[in-house]
């Protein structure tokens, strides 16, 4: 999988700060990435038309022009993943949310082992899926509807059903693929399920949980089906809400 | 609509005495009217009283005939002689009780000098003396238990009265009572920060004038809450940022040992800061109540915490559907299950719900807290293990619990801690669905 990835991503990091900028500067080096600092919104601007970048590490506090507000702009006219550095935890269902439309974020004081692992896994899903205004609209199959902007799931009574990071974005590629035979290792990729913590967990103990949610029996499976030695496949209709 | 006081008393005196004089009329209408019967009672009284100086213009032994000659108008006559007429008042029964009370409060007048109304087995009778040998017995007069002259004149005395009493209650309870009431009520409902004003869009300018005092100082209550909420959350951003050039700094040592113990140390800060920001957060959320699936939040708690490798299991339904506030509920349930496996080994959320509650028990099997404590771990800042404090890494501001607390409450239910058999703790959280 990692032969999608471009061999050294460029990564524009926009930081105001004189010492984290450069130091995950150089840390995104040493973990084999092109990384570019640009100080404020201008320099960001400046630096975007200069080059591509596969990636844009945002802080949120900036002078100027403040990182929300970048970010905004920098979605309506472009797809490149985002991922937002903030050290607010409740500003995260913004900047995920509709209302700001970065990818990912990551909450300060983070560690550089984090920050790789994030860019690798929002590069990984660019590389997947198409990136579009398709990514982001809500769908609907079997009277469920999934929000993937504000990450939630309905039921068919319009109850909110919680999921995990990873049940989510494992319910989400199946959305995306009803139909089709999914394997272990693309869902992998899919999916956060691969980060999700010290404790790692298969595939299998997600689906297994996502089928408590929303199998009206979870031993008999009529939505997310197991296909003998291929993985397995979204049976339901799925189309946009 | 006059605005002050005075101004509406006075209206409502005005409006008294159009309604007594409108109704005074249409009662006088109804009680003349014939339907009622009231008429016949004057009819016959008059009629009786102008017969008796007639009957004594005739001679003794015409009179018979005089009476009988009416018999058919409606009047029943007979003239009897003072023996007859003594025995006839010796039959009359004793009036009721009421009759009598009516009658001490409201003295017939309507009969002629010196006759009597009385009940007998036969039915009423009035006697009038005509002479020394002679009485007139007229029969059956009616007797309603209020009359004419009564009625008009009390009529307009009740309905004066009850008018005034009447529109008087209705005008303190619109203009004071309920007012009151309603403020009241939503002062103790207010926890201070809800950006709803009261309202008191009637009432006189004194009620009007309190809401607006409470809602001025309500408003100063806020700006508080919220400027120390902007204050504190600034200090944390603002802790945050060397918090990070201080831990990538760290990341670039050398030294291993060095290193691993200055990075606990950054992660205990960063704990505190988020502790602080979510007590914080409480004051400031405008989390709206949806329908939410609890099983299915409390699972993903559990299996996030599973995920990082606690002992923590999830017992109960697969689905129930609930009021809340989901993201406020998830916060308080994981700071429950965290607060359990600090101290015990082995977390269970049990699930169940009967007619009008939820209930969620968070149970531990770590030591559990004493009960002369229990009331006093749910404030702020308050650590039930003093000697602890220092050296512990896992150690927080003490805020875990009173954020719970508040978030239950704000769910209208209620946080009990109860001991745990044969050791431990159960939390449990109830609120209605």
């Amino acid at each position: 999988m990692s032969s999608d990835l471009p061999a050294s991503p460029r990564i524009l990091i926009v930081e105001d700060d004189p010492e984290i900028g450069p130091m995950l500067r150089d840390a995104l080096a040493a973990g084999g990435m092109t990384a570019e600092l640009a100080t404020d919104g201008r320099d960001m601007d400046e630096r975007l038309r200069g080059s591509a970048f596969d990636l844009v590490v945002l802080d949120v506090m900036l002078p100027g022009e403040d990182g929300l507000s970048l970010c905004r702009r920098l979605r309506a006219g472009s797809n490149v993943p985002i991922l937002m550095l903030t050290a607010l935890a409740e500003e995260i269902d913004r900047i995920i949310g509709i209302e700001i439309g970065a990818d990912d974020y990551i909450t300060k004081p983070f560690s550089t082992r984090e920050v790789l692992a994030r860019i690798r896994g929002l590069l990984r899903r660019a590389s997947y899926s198409k990136v579009g205004t398709e990514r982001v609209r809500p769908l609907r199959f079997d009277g469920w509807r999934i929000d993937p902007l504000r990450r939630q799931l309905h039921d068919p009574q319009h109850t909110r059903i919680s999921l995990t990071a990873a049940e989510f974005d494992l319910l989400l590629a199946f959305c995306r693929n009803p139909g089709k035979i999914l394997t272990r290792e693309e869902l992998l990729t899919l999916t956060h399920a691969g980060l999700a913590g010290p404790v790692e967990r298969s595939i299998d103990v997600h689906v297994s949980r996502l089928r408590q949610k929303i199998e009206a029996d979870p031993r008999e499976p009529t939505l997310l089906k197991t296909v003998r030695l291929g993985g397995y496949m979204f049976a339901a209709n799925v189309e946009p809400a | 609509m006059p605005r002050s006081v005075s101004g509406q008393i006075a209206m409502i005196v005005v409006v008294s005495v159009i309604i007594v004089v409108v109704v005074g009329r249409v009662g006088d209408m109804i009680r003349h009217s014939p339907l009622l019967g009231l008429n016949s009672f004057d009819t016959f009284y008059e009629q009786a009283a102008a017969i008796a100086p007639l009957m004594r213009q005739v001679a003794q032994d015409r009179q018979d005939d005089l009476a009988s000659a009416f018999a058919g108008t409606g009047l029943d006559l007979r003239v009897v002689d003072p023996v007859e007429a003594e025995r006839l008042a010796g039959t009359a029964t004793a009036p009721s009780a009421l009759r009598r009370i009516i009658n001490w409060i409201f003295p017939p007048d309507d009969e002629p000098d010196g006759s009597r109304v009385f009940d007998t087995r036969e039915g009423a009778m009035l006697l009038i003396p005509l002479n020394e040998a002679s009485t007139l017995v007229a029969y059956g007069p009616p007797q309603p238990l209020v009359s004419n002259d009564v009625l008009g004149p009390l009529s307009y005395y009740v309905l004066a009265f009850a008018t005034l009493l009447i529109l008087f209650g209705l005008y303190s309870r619109w203009a004071f009572l309920a007012p009151l009431a309603r403020i009241s009520d939503e002062v103790k409902r207010s926890n201070g920060t809800e950006d709803e004003r009261l309202v008191s869009e009637h009432g006189p300018p004194e009620v009007v004038a309190l809401t607006d005092a409470l809602n001025q100082m309500r408003g100063r209550v806020r700006d508080l809450l919220e400027t120390r909420a902007r204050m504190l959350r600034g200090v944390s951003h603002d802790l945050r940022t060397p918090l990070t050039r201080l831990r990538q700094r760290i990341e670039r040592l050398d030294d291993e040992p060095v290193q691993q113990k200055m990075l606990s140390d950054v992660d205990q800060i960063d704990r505190l800061i988020e502790e602080t920001l979510d007590y914080l957060r409480m004051d400031a959320t405008g989390e709206e109540l949806e329908r939410v699936d609890v099983a299915s939040l409390l699972q993903t708690i559990a299996a996030d915490f599973a995920d990082l490798g606690s002992a923590i299991r999830y017992e109960g339904p697969d689905h129930l559907a609930a009021m809340l506030k989901p993201n406020s509920m998830l916060r308080a349930v994981t700071n429950l299950c965290g607060n359990g496996l600090k101290f015990g080994t082995e977390v269970s959320i049990i699930l169940s719900r009967n007619e009008s509650s939820v209930r969620i028990d968070v149970v531990d099997d770590g030591p559990g807290i004493p009960a002369n404590l229990r009331d006093r771990v749910l404030e702020p800042f308050f650590k039930a293990d003093l000697s602890r404090s220092d050296g512990d890494r896992n150690q927080g501001f003490g805020l875990g619990l009173s954020i719970v607390a508040e978030i239950v409450a704000a769910h209208r239910g209620r946080l009990t801690l109860l001991d745990n058999e044969p050791s431990g703790l159960v939390a449990r959280v109830e609120f209605p669905r």
